[in-house]
């Protein structure tokens, strides 16, 4: 047992068979992608544009054992008040745009805003034509100053866990 | 004595008091009515022989033969396969009708979803007006009413951004709220502290005890039913329907599908119906073992809750491992269901079952600790009497002793067959059988985990089965399992009927068809509308077989994670 095995989740996953492991396509120790090597720490608050739920299963998976989001010194915090970044899932619909620019509002700058999702149509060079949701009387545009502060965006109609990672990683 | 059956007595139930039309479907009886009294009547009897409102859909049919709104009202049998249909006609002109809420309380939220969407106002019978605001919040005008046919997506989309870029916004309920004497509101909400969905609720607290609670929901609104006749055709809707909850996109999408071939009359071929079976309930299983895995973390029992998650991220693993997707999206289709390569029957039965040993191993253990049972049990009570009034549905209601289950109640797809429907009744491992647990009725915390645990055994009996089935089809080596779809034109302004039991209950899809295969309407229900009431009754003080039961504060997050409903279904 190497000291990657140490901890409880570590332990209780090399009871598995090994068969099963290698059937599971990855060994349930927890993954470590090559990003964000020695850089500083990252706090997320998330916010819902009204997406359906799955984004939301999505970063709660990072969360988990497996992807241990922590370990890349990101984490998600409770309010925008100690937040670095502002994540925002969905289309952003009409409803959720005043709560959307009051936490953005009460955010301590510099201010930067990740948005997730192929239906967050309202951002602009990533924008996906057709998009399910864009023509929706319900949905919003991102006031202009939230635009410009934009500094990554998770493509994909579901992003996998691994692909949030890997674009968190490009943050500096 | 040859006794009546059940069909036959509500044919006459419904021919003595409105005109019958064509059904939708042959267990089905669809009656028109256009008179207060008779609705009233009707309801009445329906309340009496213990039906229960599936769904509500108001319609707008100006511009068709009857040139008025309609209402149209969903019941179900208590217990046989059978549906009735009111179809109410408003006067021409009229935009109020009679609200039959003080028979079916669970009219209240498709009161609100209509007052919005298409400005129709319940009258009588209700001791408070139904208040606008449940849907379109503040940045809508009032009278926006955007499921009324008279305006277009672009101009309803140009009407909400000029009434934004003037600034006027409407006062919000919430607002206007004043706390009562010696209390104190708090206001948690939209923006919450977890990763979740959004929505506000208002306690009104004395002390520790929460006296009141008032749920706003409508944040996620995203104008789906709209979406759905603007932009969708009959055949690829499925796309939309996969967007309205995340995590129960196939229940959804099969729901929704199970509609449009209803219109179609379209025959499914046996191995789609085995495939929809076989997601379903992996759909299932991976949503019940992430809801036991964010219990335990409630509570506090973080090693339980690691494990847990472990496991569930297997199971969603072994999904995107077999269909391509993490949560099960696009693979149904209208006419049976397409995968990216041919099932490996061995790598599910491998993985799920090593799954669920551990997961009984590790929920064994969680139910019976000390720590977790002082919290969940006796906490947060649905009584059974309030389950049916309000009526409650799907997991949570089962827990509270209402047992009612679509797969059995109503079965489609290889429900109805006799080798799974043996394994629904055996006494000793499903779900339903088993009446002299009293745990798992008590309507807690604890009952609707119980439930959970249950289901997830019942449920990968029931992949057992089908797997053991799908091994015997021969064209097992396929990935496309595609009937053909054809709309006949005749069928045009005629509806049909589409259910799957999600894990969180029956999602139903109202769909009616218009011209060139598009959707004139379609109207949505999540099983999350009719339990969002549910989860406020458990928290208010209410009485439990004589004794007084409150709710303090801390006990929300838990209980409200034991219904784990869906913001996104309930406001689409």
């Amino acid at each position: 047992m190497s000291i990657k095995h140490i901890g409880f989740v570590r332990l209780f996953a090399t009871n598995l068979p090994e068969h099963l492991l290698s059937l599971l396509g990855c060994d349930l120790h927890t993954e470590t992608l090559p990003v964000r090597r020695g850089k500083k720490s990252i706090f997320i608050r998330h916010l819902d544009g009204g997406s359906s739920n799955a984004p939301e299963m999505e970063l709660t998976a990072l969360t988990n054992p497996i992807y241990d989001l922590a370990q890349y010194g990101i984490r998600f915090v409770p309010s925008p008040r100690h937040a670095d970044i502002l994540l925002i899932t969905g289309p952003l619909t009409w409803n959720m745009l005043g709560p959307a620019i009051a936490a953005f509002g009460s955010m301590p700058g510099p201010k930067r805003v990740i948005t997730m999702g192929d239906c967050a149509s309202f951002v602009e060079p990533y924008a996906v034509k057709n998009c399910i949701f864009s023509d929706s009387y319900a949905v919003a545009e991102l006031p202009q100053n939230m635009k410009e502060s934009i500094v990554v965006h998770i493509a994909g109609s579901l992003p996998n866990p691994q692909d949030i990672i890997m674009k968190l990683g490009e943050l500096r | 004595m040859n006794q009546k059956s059940s069909y036959d007595r509500l044919y006459e139930l419904a021919e003595k008091h409105g005109d019958l039309l064509r059904p939708p479907a042959v267990n089905h009886i669809l009656v028109r009515l256009w008179q207060e009294e008779q609705l009233f009547a009707l309801a009445d009897s329906l309340r009496r022989e213990n039906f229960y409102l599936v769904t509500m859909v108001a319609n707008d049919e100006r511009e068709l033969g009857d040139h008025c709104f309609k209402i149209y009202y969903l019941f179900s049998h208590p217990v046989e396969d059978l549906f009735l249909t009111i179809e109410y006609l408003l006067e021409s002109q009229r935009e109020s009708y009679p609200s039959i809420y003080s028979y079916f309380q669970a009219v209240d939220p498709f009161e609100q979803e209509i007052r919005d969407m298409f400005g129709l106002e319940p009258s009588g019978n209700r001791d408070d007006q139904v208040q606008p605001g449940s849907r379109l919040h503040a940045p809508y005008p009032c009278d926006l009413y955007p499921l009324r046919r008279d305006r277009t997506m672009a101009q309803l989309k140009q009407r909400v951004q000029e009434y934004n870029r003037q600034g006027l916004h409407r006062t919000t309920p919430v607002e206007r709220m004043q706390p009562s004497q010696g209390g104190l509101l708090l206001s948690v909400g939209p923006v919450h502290a977890g990763i979740i969905e959004p929505g506000r609720f208002v306690f009104h607290i004395a002390g520790e005890v929460i006296d009141d609670l008032d749920i706003f929901l409508g944040y996620t609104h995203k104008g789906i039913e709209r979406l759905f006749q603007s932009k969708m055709t009959l055949h690829d809707g499925w796309r939309l329907a996969e967007q309205v909850s995340g995590d129960s996109a196939f229940a959804h999408s099969l729901a929704y599908c199970r509609a449009v071939e209803a219109l179609a009359e379209s025959k499914l071929t046996e191995e789609a119906e085995l495939l929809r079976g076989l997601f379903l309930e992996l759909e299932r299983i991976y949503n019940h073992v992430g809801d036991t895995a964010a219990l335990a973390h409630d509570v506090a029992l973080d090693l339980i809750a690691s494990e847990l998650m472990v496991i569930r991220e297997e199971l969603v693993r072994l999904n995107a491992s077999i269909t391509g997707h993490r949560y099960l999206c696009g693979l149904n289709r209208p006419g049976g269901i397409v995968l990216p390569q041919p099932l490996d029957t061995d790598r599910i039965r491998t993985i799920l079952f090593s799954c669920l040993e551990r997961y009984t191993a590790l929920t064994g253990r969680l139910v019976s600790m000390s720590s977790f049972r002082n919290r969940a049990i006796s906490t947060g009570i649905l009584t059974k009497a309030d389950a049916l009034r309000i009526g409650a549905t799907g997991l949570a209601a089962r827990a509270s002793g209402v047992d009612r289950d679509f797969r059995r109640n109503h079965p489609n797809g290889i429900y109805c067959e006799p080798w799974l429907r043996k394994s629904f009744d055996s006494p000793d491992d499903l779900i339903f059988a088993d009446e002299t647990i009293r745990e798992d009725r008590a309507g807690d915390v604890y009952a609707r985990l119980l439930v959970r645990i249950q289901e997830v055994k019942s449920s990968a009996a029931i992949v057992e089965k089908i797997l053991e089935r799908w091994n015997t089809c021969p064209e097992r080596n396929q990935t496309c399992f595609l009937s053909e779809v054809r709309f006949n034109s005749d069928n045009n302004y005629t509806f049909a009927i589409g259910h799957a039991e999600g894990w969180r209950g029956e999602v139903i899809y109202w769909i009616m068809q218009d011209k060139m295969e598009h959707i004139y309407r379609c109207k949505v229900r999540d099983p999350s509308m009719l339990n969002w009431p549910a989860l406020c009754l458990s928290i208010i003080p209410h009485e439990v077989k004589g004794k007084r039961v409150e709710t303090i504060l801390a006990d929300f997050p838990l209980i409200n994670k034991s219904f784990n409903l869906s913001y996104s279904g309930n406001d689409l």
